[in-house]
């Protein structure tokens, strides 16, 4: 798993993630979203072209697209600047176990 | 009573004409960036004390005519009531928390996360030192809803932010009190008087992609509320779903201002206000098709000008800017955007008559960027928007020559931004 701040990404908040596994995207998207509620994030997904799952203590939220496989993690405004990468390092930790991936390497976060 | 804001029912949209309504009064979306760029044009035109005033009277008068539409809708009978619809609808609109505690004499306002305030500090604050209150717009509000609550003409009242945010403040706070000078009545611009002006519409080339990409871009934008704070975070940036009225009359205000007191500063100041535009379009534009949510809707962007042309007008319709069409292109050489009004130029029309020029500033700024975006940059690569990206794209020798070839500001049956290649 690849972890980098996505396009537009301000303090920290958004973080693309991107698994070295090469899953159709459909399938990786089925795959992570099953296991995010197997661990209890709750389903806030309003379109089908865009999964949204958010974790219920810190509401930190799991972006999907079905269409290209592509992976967003959006850190919780809560969460101070310093600690968002860290945030969103061990959530990107979790999505690689969840696939059965690689974690991402630390220096990635900079 | 039971106050009730049922968004759906006064939510409305002239689909030919890409203009929307809330109350009868025309919305569009803006972010953050642009809503600083703009407010920070219009400071450096006017100097900040003057510049405060004119966009807090902007403000008053555009949140006063909204809320004398909206408030009556909602069941509200008390002033009590009628106060807290204001406070509700300002968070809703991603404006912040605004607290009103006012009397029909005045009073105090406190606000929270207030849009402007917040996101300069977010933005700005660890590089700039800023010397006055940032939240006109949250100042508007609380003293024109004062006076819709307590049924007083509009003016009666005048309003001072005492701390902010952006100044170091933990809070923002306001002072509502009697007016003691006049403020001259205005007749409203909504929806009856946008429409009066609109003549028939038409359609340009890609015309079905752009449909469809533009009513799914709206429908989501319509799902989207704001979160416990009173702020829209999406697409990367803070989100407004604002009064067309105050951009429009802070930034005409501004320039006629100018042309009576500094004529030969004119034509600079129609560069500023086209330099938001591009601020504008570079980062809303630039945010949305970079985000998950337009993966989604239209696919990853594939590096194709084209695609990114027709994507930025179904944006542009979206955000309630105007039909924007596509009537030529040439790749890296020609681009023709012709629109059968925007809400800029309705707007001119009705408060100011037929001007010389054109006076669709933002649809100027916003075209342009557009084929900057189009063309320069490499989406592929995921780019990151950044001051330094911007500067690449808007700084230096110019490569593109931009006009407003036709305005329905200057009796033009449309308004029409061509965008043609200088030199190699």
């Amino acid at each position: 798993m690849h972890i980098r701040r996505d396009p537009s990404c301000v303090q920290f908040l958004l973080w693309r993630c991107t698994p070295d596994l090469p899953l159709e995207p459909e399938e990786l998207c089925q795959k992570i979203g099953q296991s995010l509620i197997n661990n209890g994030f709750v389903d806030k997904s309003r379109e089908t072209w865009l999964l949204v799952y958010e974790e219920t203590k810190q509401h930190h939220q799991i972006v999907l697209v079905p269409k290209t496989g592509r992976i967003q993690v959006r850190v919780h405004y809560l969460i101070p600047v310093p600690q968002r990468p860290l945030v969103a390092f061990s959530l990107a930790c979790q999505l690689a176990d969840f696939l059965g991936d690689t974690h991402p390497k630390a220096e990635q976060l900079r | 009573m039971t106050i009730q804001i049922k968004k759906e029912e006064l939510f409305s949209f002239l689909p030919e004409h890409a203009f929307s309504f809330f109350a009868d009064t025309p919305v569009v979306y803006h972010c953050h960036h642009y809503n600083l760029w703009l407010d920070q044009t219009i400071d450096d035109a006017l100097g900040s004390r003057e510049s405060v005033a004119l966009r807090t009277r902007c403000a008053h008068e555009a949140f006063y005519h909204y809320l004398a539409q909206l408030i009556p809708r909602t069941g509200a009978e008390t002033p009590a009531e009628k106060l807290k619809v204001a406070e509700l609808i300002f968070g809703a609109m991603g404006h912040g928390t605004l607290r009103l505690h006012t009397q029909a004499q005045g009073g105090l306002a406190t606000g929270d996360f207030l849009h402007y305030g917040f996101t300069w500090k977010e933005k700005y604050g660890e590089k700039v030192r800023r010397r006055h209150t940032a939240d006109a717009v949250a100042a508007g509000c609380a003293v024109a809803a004062t006076e819709i609550a307590y049924d007083l003409p509009m003016g009666t009242l005048d309003v001072a932010e005492e701390t902010c945010v952006a100044l170091g403040a933990p809070q923002c706070r306001f002072q509502i009190e009697g007016a003691k000078q006049p403020m001259p009545p205005s007749r409203p611009v909504g929806k009856k008087e946008t429409q009066r002006l609109l003549g028939d519409s038409f359609t340009g080339k890609y015309e079905d992609q752009i449909h469809a990409i533009a009513t799914g871009l709206r429908n989501f934008l319509g799902t989207i509320n704001s979160d416990e704070r009173g702020l829209v975070q999406g697409f990367g940036v803070f989100v407004t779903l604002h009064l067309a009225s105050y951009y429009n009359s802070i930034s005409y205000n501004a320039l006629y201002n100018i042309e009576r007191t500094a004529p030969q500063s004119f034509r600079v100041m129609e560069e500023l206000l086209i330099e938001a535009g591009h601020q504008c379009g570079f980062n809303t534009f630039g945010g949305i098709i970079g985000s998950p949510e337009w993966e989604g809707l239209a696919g990853a962007p594939t590096g194709d000008p084209l695609e990114i042309l027709i994507g930025c007008c179904a944006i542009g319709r979206a955000l309630g800017f105007g039909q924007w069409t596509i009537q030529d292109y040439t790749p890296e050489k020609y681009f023709v955007l012709r629109s059968p009004g925007t809400y800029e130029s309705t707007y001119h029309v009705t408060r100011h008559g037929l001007a010389s020029s054109g006076r669709c500033y933002l649809h100027q700024g916003g075209t342009l960027a557009m084929v900057q975006l189009a063309h320069r940059v490499n989406w592929r690569d995921k780019p990151q928007f950044t001051p330094e990206l911007y500067s690449s794209l808007f700084r230096g020798q110019a490569q593109w020559r931009t006009e407003e070839t036709h305005c329905v500001s200057k009796g033009d049956d449309y308004c029409e931004i061509v965008v043609e290649r200088t030199g190699n």
